[in-house]
C-alpha cells in the first residue's frame, strides 16, 4: 500500500500540490504562533537579579492570594499588586534591613526606566558605587545616579508632591530603574510600607520562610529578579500577551484547519475513478482506506515539515513586530528551549493529524465506493453527502446560536471579550461551512434563469461539493472579517461611548504631565480652589467572587479581578447614574456597586484590594451597570498605591476656571476641556486595539486567500476534461473562460451572503448586548476591500489555469 | 461437467429518477469449466451487467451466483472482494490500468493486493505472454490503446484464475490487435483449460468463442454453439430487427 501510495504522490504532484501548499503555510502559521506562546509562557531566560544582586536572600510576601474555594481545596489567584509586608512580621525577624521603592523623579528630567526612590541602606543590596559626593546625611539630602552637579538644589516630584532636596552625591547607574536615594528615615517618611525585607543570614532566611500567617516568599538566585521594578509590569504584559496570541493562535488553527480539511476532501474526490478501479481489483475497502490515509500521511508529514521550517523564519519577526508594538517587553523574544521543541512537535503533528483526519471521512466513503462506478462516468455525486456532515452542521449551528443568545440576553459583560467573540464566530462560520453543500439549492434558485443561468445552477448543484470546497474559504475570510472587525469596532466605541459618560457632567480634565499620575498636593490645591467641585479617579482592580448567573446568583469559584475606580472625593463633576442610595459617604468602609453584582444598599460585601488585603464593605449606593464603566467605585485608600489617573472638574464661573488654571499650573499638571478630552481618549483606545486587530486578522484573512486560490486551482485541474469537452463540442475559447468565470463569482458571492447572514446574527447579538447604549459600527471601506479583494482572488484563480489548458496543443489526444 | 459460473434466476433493476428499468429479467445460464462463451446483443439488453453480476462487482436484486462452488449472495463486502481476488479475472473496456505505476507495476498489483508473494519473473513472463515485456517500466500513459489493453490481460491472468471476465476487450483496437487479442484468449482456452467469458459487439470476436449467447432486453434470445461470423451477424441482425 505504501509504494502505491508513494507512486500516486509522485506521478500526481499536480493535485497534491494543492493540498501541500495549504497544509504547509497552514502549519506555518500553527508553529509560528506556538512558538512565540511558548517564549510569552516562558518568561525571561536572561534574567539576573539586577537590584538585590549583592544580597542572598530577599523576603517578600506571596504575590499569589491563596483562597480556599467551596470544595475545601487551595486555589492561588495572583495579585494585581506587591503587597507590602507587615509591620509585625519585621519585628518577629531581627537582623532584616527594610527595602523600599516608591515613585521618586527629579523634576523636569525625563525618565527612560522606572523613577524609583529608596533608602540609602538599599544602594548596598545592588550594589550602586558612589562615584562622587558622599550619602545623604540629612533628611534634604539625595544621591542620584549619573552625571549630575554635587550641591545643586533640586526639585523631586513623588505621590505626595514636590519638595526641594540638595544632591550630596552621585552613583553609577546600574539598568533596570532610575534611582534617588534619600535618608532611610525620609524614605519611610515618603513610603511607610515596607516593600521586601533582605537578609545575609541563612537561619533568618527559613525562619521567614516558616513564618505561619505571614505569607512570605523567600527569593534566591535567579529568583531574585522577582523583586526587581519591571518583573511584575513584565509579568503582567506577558499574561496579556499570552491571552492575545491564545485567541490569534485559536483563529489561524481554526482557518488553517479548514481551509486544509477542504482541499484533502476534494483531492479524494477527485479521484473516484482511480480508487473504483482499485476495488475492482480486489481492493478490500480497508486497503483502499490505508492507501489514502498513507498518502495523506506522507503529504502530511512532508507539508508540516516546511510548514515547521517556515514557522521557525517567521516566529522572531513576529516577536520583534510584537515588541515593536508595544505588546511585549524589550526583552521579548523567540528563543530554543524546550518549549520551543515542544510546540514545533505539536504544530508538526497537528499538521500530520490535520492531513489524515480530513481524508478519513472520504477515505470510508471511497472505500465503500462500488467497483462499477470504475465504468461510469462519475460525474453526479452520490446523494448522500455525507450525513455526518448534515449532523455535524446543524449541531455546530444550533451551538452557535444558542452560545450568542446567552451572551446577548444574560451573560452581557462578556459581549465584547475578543476571546467570547471568536469562539461564538468560529462555530457559527464552521457550521455554515459544514451545511453548505445543502443550501446550493435553494441558495442558487434566483441565479437560475435563462440557458445560462440554468447551465450554471446545474453545474454547482451536481457537483455540490466542489461547490462547497470554493464557498468554504471565502465564507471564513468574510465572515471572520465582517464579524470580528465589526465586534471590535463596536466594542471601541462602548468603550469610548463609557468614558465619555463619567465626564458628561464635567467642564474640565486634569490630567498628568510628566509623572505618572496626580500627586496628592495638586489635589489639595484642587478641592480649596472655591468655585470648583472636582473628583479624583483611580482606574484600578480589585479581587472580587463575581457573580456567574444573574438569575441564579451563583458565585465563580475563585475570585477574580473586577474593574473599579477609586474617587477621592464624589461631587457633581463625576457622572454615575445612581439608582438607589447615594455616594456621599463613600470612605474605606463603604463601597458603591453596578447592578450586576444583585447587591442591595446596607448588604456587605468581601473584597480583597489590589495587593491582597480583604475588607469588609457596606454597599452604600448602587450604579447602573455598563459594559465598559466601572464596576465597582470605592474609596480611593481602598484603590492601592498607584496615583489618580485624572481629576473631572466642574467649574461655576470664568474666575473658577482662572482659578483652576492657576492651581493646576503650579503643580505637574494640564487641563483640558472635556471636549478635547474625549476626542483624545477615542484615539488612544483605537491605536492600541487596532495593532491587536491587523494581527489577529491579517494573519487568518491571509491564509483564506491563499485557501480560496488554492481550492480554485485544483477543483479547475480536476475539470480539464470537462472543459477541453465543451471546447470540442464549439464553444470557443472566450466563452469557456466566461463560464468559469461566471461560475466562481457566482459561488464568490454566495460565500458572502453567507458569511453576511452569520455576521449579521453576531452583531445583532452583540447590539442586543450593548442594550442599545451604542450603534453597532462596521468599518465598511476595510471591509470592502476584503471582499473585492475575494472577488479578484477567485476570478483569476479559476479563469486563469482555463485559459492555458485551453490553448491549442498539436498532436495531443485528449483520453 | 462442472460449473466454473452458474446463474440462477437472476435479476437486476436499476431506479433513474420516478422510474425503474430491468436491466436483466430471471436469467439462468451456466458456464462449464474450460469453456469460451461470448455474450452478444443490442445496447440496453443487459450483457454489461449480466457480466458484472456474475463476476461479483455489483449485486443483483434476486437469483444466485456461484462461482465454483461459492455462493455470493451471503458473502460480505470484504470477504466478495478476497473471493474475487483469488479467482475472478476482470478486462475492462477502457481506463483498465492505475495512471500512476508502471506496466509491470500494473500486473502485480492484484497479487500485491491480495498479500502474496511476487515473483518477478513470473510477472515478466506474464508480460511476454501478451508480447510487452520490453515495456515493462512504462507508464500507461506512454502505451497505446492496444498495448494497454493486453497489459490488462497479463494483469487478470496472472493470478491464475478461475474464470477471465472480459467487457469489451476488443471494442477500441484496431482489425490486427483485436486479432492477436483473440487468439491469446483462445489459447488460454485451449492450451490451459481457462474458461473465458466475454461480452462483445463484433461477430468476428464472437466466432473464437465456443459458445455464444445472445441477449435482448435482459432475457436470453438465443443460443449458438461453434458459431461463425456470418452465422452471428445474421442472428444478431434478426435480432435487432425485431426489436423495432
Amino acid at each position: 500500500m505504501l509504494t502505491l501510495a508513494l507512486a500516486t504522490v509522485r506521478t500526481r504532484l499536480a493535485t497534491f500540490a494543492g493540498t501541500f501548499a495549504a497544509l504547509a503555510l497552514g502549519v506555518s502559521v500553527i508553529a509560528t504562533m506556538t512558538l512565540v506562546l511558548a517564549a510569552a509562557s516562558g518568561g525571561n531566560p536572561h534574567q539576573r537579579p539586577e537590584r538585590f544582586a549583592a544580597v542572598p536572600y530577599v523576603i517578600q510576601v506571596d504575590p499569589d492570594l491563596q483562597v480556599r474555594d467551596r470544595y475545601g481545596s487551595v486555589d492561588s489567584v495572583p495579585l494585581l499588586a506587591q503587597p507590602d509586608v507587615p509591620a509585625s512580621v519585621v519585628t518577629q525577624l531581627p537582623g532584616v534591613l527594610p527595602d523600599r521603592s516608591f515613585y521618586a523623579q527629579v523634576e523636569g528630567v525625563p525618565a527612560a526606566q522606572p523613577a524609583l526612590g529608596h533608602g540609602w541602606s538599599s544602594a548596598a543590596f545592588a550594589p550602586y558605587v558612589l562615584t562622587s559626593g558622599h550619602a545623604p546625611s540629612a533628611d534634604d539630602e539625595i544621591v542620584v545616579a549619573g552625571p549630575a552637579t554635587v550641591g545643586s538644589r533640586v526639585s523631586v516630584v513623588t505621590a505626595g508632591g514636590s519638595r526641594t532636596y540638595t544632591i550630596a552625591g552621585t552613583v553609577r547607574p546600574r539598568t533596570g530603574e532610575q534611582p534617588i536615594f534619600f535618608t532611610d528615615a525620609e524614605a519611610a517618611r515618603l513610603s511607610p510600607g515596607v516593600d521586601a525585607l533582605v537578609t545575609y543570614d541563612a537561619a533568618t532566611a527559613s525562619r521567614a520562610a516558616g513564618l505561619p500567617g505571614a505569607h512570605l516568599q523567600v527569593l534566591t538566585g535567579a529568583d531574585r529578579h522577582e523583586a526587581d521594578p519591571g518583573a511584575v509590569q513584565d509579568a503582567t504584559e506577558l499574561t496579556g500577551l499570552t491571552t492575545f496570541l491564545g485567541v490569534a493562535a485559536m483563529l489561524s488553527a481554526f482557518v488553517a484547519i479548514t481551509v486544509t480539511a477542504t482541499a484533502f476532501g476534494l483531492s479524494v474526490a477527485q479521484r473516484r475513478r482511480d480508487l473504483a478501479l482499485l476495488r475492482s481489483l480486489g481492493a478490500t475497502p480497508k486497503q483502499v482506506m490505508r492507501t489514502i490515509c498513507a498518502e495523506a500521511a506522507l503529504v502530511g508529514a512532508g507539508g508540516s515539515a516546511v510548514g515547521c521550517l517556515l514557522g521557525l523564519v517567521w516566529a522572531p519577526q513576529l516577536a520583534s513586530w510584537i515588541v515593536r508594538q508595544g505588546l511585549a517587553p524589550s526583552w521579548f523574544s523567540v528563543y530554543f528551549s524546550t518549549g520551543s521543541v515542544l510546540a514545533l512537535a505539536i504544530a508538526f503533528l497537528a499538521g500530520v493529524a490535520v492531513a489524515v483526519l480530513s481524508v478519513l471521512v472520504a477515505a470510508f466513503r471511497a472505500g465503500t465506493i462500488r467497483p462499477t462506478d470504475a465504468l461510469r462516468e462519475a460525474a453526479v455525486e452520490p446523494k448522500r453527502i455525507g450525513r455526518f456532515r448534515l449532523l455535524g452542521g446543524l449541531v455546530a449551528a444550533c451551538c452557535g446560536v444558542a452560545a450568542l443568545a446567552a451572551v446577548a440576553l444574560i451573560f452581557r459583560s462578556a459581549a465584547t471579550d475578543p476571546k467570547t467573540a471568536a469562539e461564538i464566530v468560529i462555530v457559527l462560520i464552521g457550521g455554515t461551512a459544514l451545511l453548505s453543500p445543502f443550501l446550493l439549492r435553494s441558495l442558487t434558485r434566483p441565479f437560475g434563469r435563462g440557458t445560462a443561468g440554468m447551465l450554471l445552477r446545474a453545474n454547482i448543484v451536481t457537483g455540490a461539493r466542489r461547490a462547497a470546497a470554493v464557498i468554504v474559504p471565502v465564507l471564513i475570510t468574510a465572515g471572520l472579517a465582517m464579524s470580528i472587525l465589526g465586534v471590535n469596532d463596536t466594542a471601541n466605541a462602548a468603550a469610548n461611548a463609557g468614558q465619555h459618560q463619567q465626564a458628561a457632567d464635567a467642564d474640565f480634565v486634569v490630567l498628568p504631565a510628566g509623572t505618572p499620575g496626580l500627586t496628592t498636593a495638586l489635589l489639595e490645591r484642587l478641592h480649596s480652589v472655591s468655585g470648583v467641585e472636582a473628583t479624583a479617579v483611580t482606574d484600578t482592580s480589585m479581587l472580587a467572587y463575581q457573580p456567574r448567573i444573574t438569575s441564579l446568583n451563583l458565585q465563580s469559584p475563585i475570585p477574580l479581578p473586577v474593574t473599579a475606580i477609586g474617587l477621592d472625593e464624589p461631587s457633581a463633576a463625576l457622572n454615575l447614574k445612581v439608582i438607589a442610595g447615594s455616594l456621599t459617604g463613600l470612605d474605606d468602609q463603604t463601597i458603591a456597586v453596578d447592578s450586576s453584582w444583585n447587591e442591595h444598599v446596607g448588604d456587605t460585601m468581601d473584597i480583597w484590594r489590589p495587593d491582597g488585603t480583604s475588607v469588609s464593605l457596606k454597599v452604600i449606593a448602587v450604579v447602573a451597570a455598563s459594559l465598559s464603566g466601572p464596576s465597582l467605585i470605592v474609596d480611593q485608600h481602598n484603590a492601592g498605591t498607584a496615583m489618580p489617573d485624572r481629576a473631572y472638574v466642574k467649574t461655576d464661573s470664568a474666575d473658577s476656571d482662572a482659578a483652576l488654571l492657576a492651581a493646576v499650573r503650579s503643580e505637574d499638571a494640564r487641563v483640558v476641556p472635556v471636549s478635547a478630552w474625549s476626542a483624545a481618549v477615542n484615539d488612544q483606545q483605537a491605536k492600541q486595539n487596532q495593532v491587536g486587530l491587523e494581527l489577529l486578522l491579517g494573519i487568518a484573512i491571509a491564509y483564506s486567500a491563499i485557501g480560496i486560490a488554492s481550492t480554485l486551482l485544483m477543483s479547475a485541474s480536476g475539470r480539464r476534461s470537462e472543459l477541453s469537452l465543451l471546447h470540442k463540442t464549439g464553444a470557443t475559447r472566450r466563452q469557456i473562460v466566461w463560464i468559469v468565470a461566471a461560475e466562481s463569482l457566482v459561488l464568490t458571492v454566495l460565500g458572502i451572503v453567507l458569511s453576511a447572514v452569520v455576521s449579521c446574527l453576531v452583531l445583532g447579538g452583540l447590539y442586543l448586548a450593548l442594550a442599545g447604549s451604542v450603534s453597532v459600527v462596521l468599518p465598511w471601506p476595510l471591509v470592502g476591500a476584503i471582499l473585492a479583494g475575494c472577488v479578484v482572488i477567485a476570478v483569476l484563480a479559476s479563469t486563469l489555469p482555463a485559459w492555458f489548458q485551453l490553448r491549442p496543443r498539436p498532436g495531443v489526444v485528449e483520453v | 461437467m462442472a460449473m466454473a459460473v452458474l446463474v440462477e434466476s437472476m435479476t437486476k433493476t436499476y431506479s433513474i429518477g420516478p422510474s425503474t428499468i430491468t436491466a436483466l429479467d430471471h436469467v439462468s445460464l451456466s458456464f462449464p469449466v474450460g469453456s469460451f462463451t461470448a455474450v452478444m446483443g443490442p445496447s440496453g439488453s443487459g450483457k454489461s451487467t449480466l457480466l458484472q453480476c456474475a463476476a461479483g462487482l455489483d449485486r443483483p436484486n434476486s437469483g444466485r451466483v456461484s462461482i465454483g462452488e461459492v455462493e455470493l449472495s451471503g458473502l460480505g463486502e470484504t470477504a466478495l472482494t478476497r473471493l474475487r481476488r483469488d479467482r475472478v479475472g476482470f478486462v475492462f473496456q477502457s481506463f483498465n490500468l492505475m495512471p500512476s505505476l508502471t506496466a509491470a507495476q500494473n500486473v502485480e498489483l492484484p497479487l500485491r493486493l491480495a498479500g502474496r508473494k511476487v515473483d518477478q519473473q513470473a510477472i515478466l513472463a506474464a508480460l511476454a505472454t501478451v508480447g510487452l515485456a520490453d515495456r515493462a517500466t512504462h507508464r500507461p500513459s506512454e502505451l497505446s490503446g492496444g498495448q494497454q489493453q493486453r497489459v490488462a490481460i497479463a494483469r487478470a491472468l496472472v493470478t491464475s484464475p478461475q474464470v477471465l471476465f472480459a467487457d469489451e476487450p476488443t471494442g477500441a483496437l484496431d482489425t490486427k490487435t483485436s486479432r492477436d487479442v483473440l487468439d491469446l484468449l483462445r489459447a488460454m482456452v485451449t492450451e490451459r483449460g481457462q474458461t473465458v467469458i466475454m461480452v462483445t459487439h463484433d461477430p468476428m470476436a464472437a466466432a473464437s468463442a465456443d459458445r455464444v449467447i445472445f441477449l435482448a432486453d435482459g432475457r436470453i434470445a438465443d443460443t449458438v454453439e461453434s458459431p461463425t461470423a456470418e452465422a452471428v451477424a445474421a442472428h444478431m441482425t434478426r435480432l435487432e430487427v425485431s426489436a423495432c
